[in-house]
């Protein structure tokens, strides 16, 4: 009887024990990571970029993302494995990485192009489509008008690292996953904490050196001026506004001490239209030998997509500005030196 | 008199503005006596530029005065014969060679020339396509180069939009930008334009007589049609090598000597010189505006096309394109 009792009582802690770790289980985990239990959570409207509210009605499992930055974030939401189309720059991106594994095998990676591919989008059947406002542009109307429900960022435009954020826990809102967005800002926060300097070092940025010795470079309110100063630089072309075009004679008066410029489709050319810019050797970078190029590829993807992984870019331009970067920036190095990886936050 | 000294007077006042005034400020009191960075922009960058602003200005007026002369329409300019579009092309042509990687993609060392061969390949073109169909097919086949060279354009500038899609370099070549012009090209720039005026001036009274008609032609023992086509020819080596160092600059062959057969006269011994005086200016001046008038460069021929609309319009008006100059 006394051993029955004592297997009776066993069997009750054995379930009491089993029942608590199940419930645990599922007051912990479940409601972040299934799908199928968030139900309640929608219908949810936004406000996007675009400015108009937007209502998803029920959890998107079919995800398109047509921008790098927009890919960026998705992935490291955890959203990967939702993705089933992106666009070139994005794969492109995952590619440079090594990281295209972290979309599903079969994913769809639409051909480079001025013009949205609407025929291709909407026979994938997405349940919801995320965008750049700002690339997208008037092509947006022909997503409305296919009936297929799209969320637009503004990261590309963005010149600080909050506004990154803010469109980071928007699409948190959209997808559900708000604590993995706060995850990812403070992923952000600590990155840039890690990375940032202070410093009076004057640099010049040249974007793109037209065949005529004008180029474009970035001003103020932009995000490449906005990581030379965390990178403890100062943008000698701050006082202009935005992306202008200057000229060698603008290169002359700023007299930067350092130059960084993007690589134009091959380094022989680009070392060739700097070296014979008219008055550069009057220049303090020439001077200093203190001109570096930056690869077309990552290196440069890391600047001009504000997504997670531009908190790379903050160390790569302070290791610059501190002399501790070759002239030559290539993806091997960074990659190397920086250990460029995109977190995922299940 | 009182109109050859404004004219004097306007060009020294424009080269003078346009030493201080480029995309960057020159204050006047650094010009007197320049040093430092000044110094530097002032021999490296500003001086160049504005004198082959000038002969560029200058040429391309001479050119379409003696152009509209030839071809009796005060609406021709020396584009019409498919040169800058052929030049263009050229240069978006070795540029597109560098972004894909091809063969000969060391042609954008030379990219100028590259131009300087495509300008002339398309007017050769146009002539072959006019030669027996006389002034007004050289007109048409001057239009149909321009599209097929075109067309050209878009396709390659499309394809190289998509590698690089935030790249708007190439609008240089197209809409024209007088920016930085290095000495070599001002020697360049200085012979052709000298050629050009003498041999306008020289040859004043025969472009007159052409002008006038076939027949009185004939009976002086001109060929007409011949005598256009060596025009064509030397217009288009002008023309091809001005696209080639600062892309494509319209209207300034329909501005300038409209400007002068209202002011002074529409013979060509009075055409050629006072085109050669009023196109420097003019240009200068247009250049100032599109170097800093938002801010930044735009193209300058979005300002000289918005001087010669007006004096289009009028022309089309008032019916002179259909009564000949």
């Amino acid at each position: 009887m006394k051993k029955t009792i004592a297997i009776a009582i066993a069997i009750v802690i054995i379930a009491v024990i089993i029942g608590a770790t199940i419930g645990l289980y599922y007051y912990y985990y479940k409601p972040s990571s299934s799908v199928s239990s968030q139900v309640s959570y929608y219908p949810i409207t936004v406000k996007d970029a675009s400015g108009k509210n937007i209502t998803i009605y029920s959890q998107p499992t079919r995800i398109i993302s047509l921008a790098p930055s927009d890919t960026q974030d998705l992935i490291a939401l955890g959203l990967g494995k939702y993705i089933v189309a992106v666009d070139y720059y994005s794969y492109l991106l995952l590619q440079m990485l090594n990281a295209t594994n972290l979309l599903p095998k079969n994913v769809t990676v639409f051909s480079p192009s001025l013009n949205l591919n609407i025929t291709g989008i909407v026979a994938l059947k997405p349940d919801i489509v995320v965008d750049e406002i700002g690339l997208i542009g008037s092509q947006a109307s022909l997503l409305s008008q296919a009936g297929i429900t799209t969320v637009y960022t503004n990261a590309d435009f963005a010149s600080n690292y909050t506004e990154i954020e803010n469109w980071i826990l928007l699409l948190g809102k959209v997808f559900n996953r708000n604590q993995q967005a706060q995850q990812l800002v403070n992923w952000i926060n600590e990155k840039i904490k890690a990375f940032e300097a202070k410093g009076n070092s004057t640099v010049g940025y040249l974007l793109w050196i037209n065949p005529d010795y004008t180029f474009y470079t970035a001003g103020s309110g932009t995000f490449i001026d906005a990581i030379i100063n965390l990178a403890g630089g100062i943008n000698v072309f701050h006082n202009s506004k935005g992306y202008p075009v200057l000229t060698p004679s603008n290169l002359l008066l700023s007299n930067p001490q350092i130059i960084i410029a993007q690589e134009l489709t091959n380094l022989t050319y680009t070392y060739y239209m700097i070296r014979n810019m008219p008055g550069i050797a009057n220049v303090s970078a020439y001077q200093l030998n203190r001109i570096y190029v930056m690869s077309e590829n990552l290196p440069t993807f890391l600047l001009n997509e504000p997504g997670p992984l531009s908190v790379y870019a903050i160390e790569m331009v302070k290791l610059i500005i501190l002399n501790q970067a070759p002239s030559y920036i290539s993806t091997q190095w960074v990659k190397n030196t920086l250990n460029v990886t995109l977190p995922v936050f299940e | 008199m009182i109109k050859k000294i404004f004219f004097i007077l306007l060009l020294i006042f424009s080269f003078f503005v346009s030493i201080l005034f480029g995309e960057t400020y020159i204050p006047p009191n650094v010009l007197i006596n320049p040093t430092g960075v000044y110094l530097i922009i002032l021999e490296n960058i500003r001086l160049p530029t504005v004198i082959a602003t000038a002969m560029i200005g200058s040429s391309l007026a001479i050119c379409g005065a003696i152009m509209q002369m030839l071809l009796r329409n005060p609406l021709m300019d020396p584009y019409i014969s498919g040169t800058a579009s052929g030049g263009a092309f050229g240069a978006v042509l070795s540029y597109f060679l560098l972004v894909f990687n091809l063969p000969f993609a060391f042609l954008i060392y030379v990219s100028p020339l590259i131009a300087f061969v495509f300008a002339l390949l398309s007017t050769l073109l146009t002539l072959s396509i006019g030669r027996k169909t006389g002034v007004y097919g050289l007109v048409i086949g001057g239009v149909v180069v321009s599209f097929i060279f075109s067309a050209f354009i878009t396709i390659i500038v499309t394809l190289v939009s998509i590698k690089f899609p935030f790249i708007p370099s190439i609008n240089f070549w197209l809409q024209g930008q007088i920016v930085i012009v290095n000495w070599y090209y001002d020697i360049v720039l200085l012979f052709l334009t000298i050629m050009l005026i003498i041999v306008g001036m020289k040859q004043a009274r025969k472009i007159d007589l052409v002008a006038i008609s076939d027949e009185m032609a004939f009976a002086r023992g001109i060929n007409p049609n011949r005598y256009r086509i060596f025009w064509v020819i030397i217009v288009s080596v002008i023309s091809a090598y001005i696209v080639s160092i600062v892309g494509i600059i319209g209207f300034i062959g329909i501005i300038v000597p409209h400007i002068v057969r209202r002011m002074i006269g529409g013979s060509t011994t009075m055409l050629v010189p006072y085109s050669a005086l009023l196109g420097s200016p003019i240009l200068m001046l247009a250049n100032i505006l599109s170097s800093g008038l938002l801010g930044t460069v735009i193209p300058v021929t979005s300002i000289t096309s918005l001087i010669a609309s007006p004096i289009i319009v009028y022309i089309m008006v008032r019916g002179i394109a259909y009564k000949g100059s």
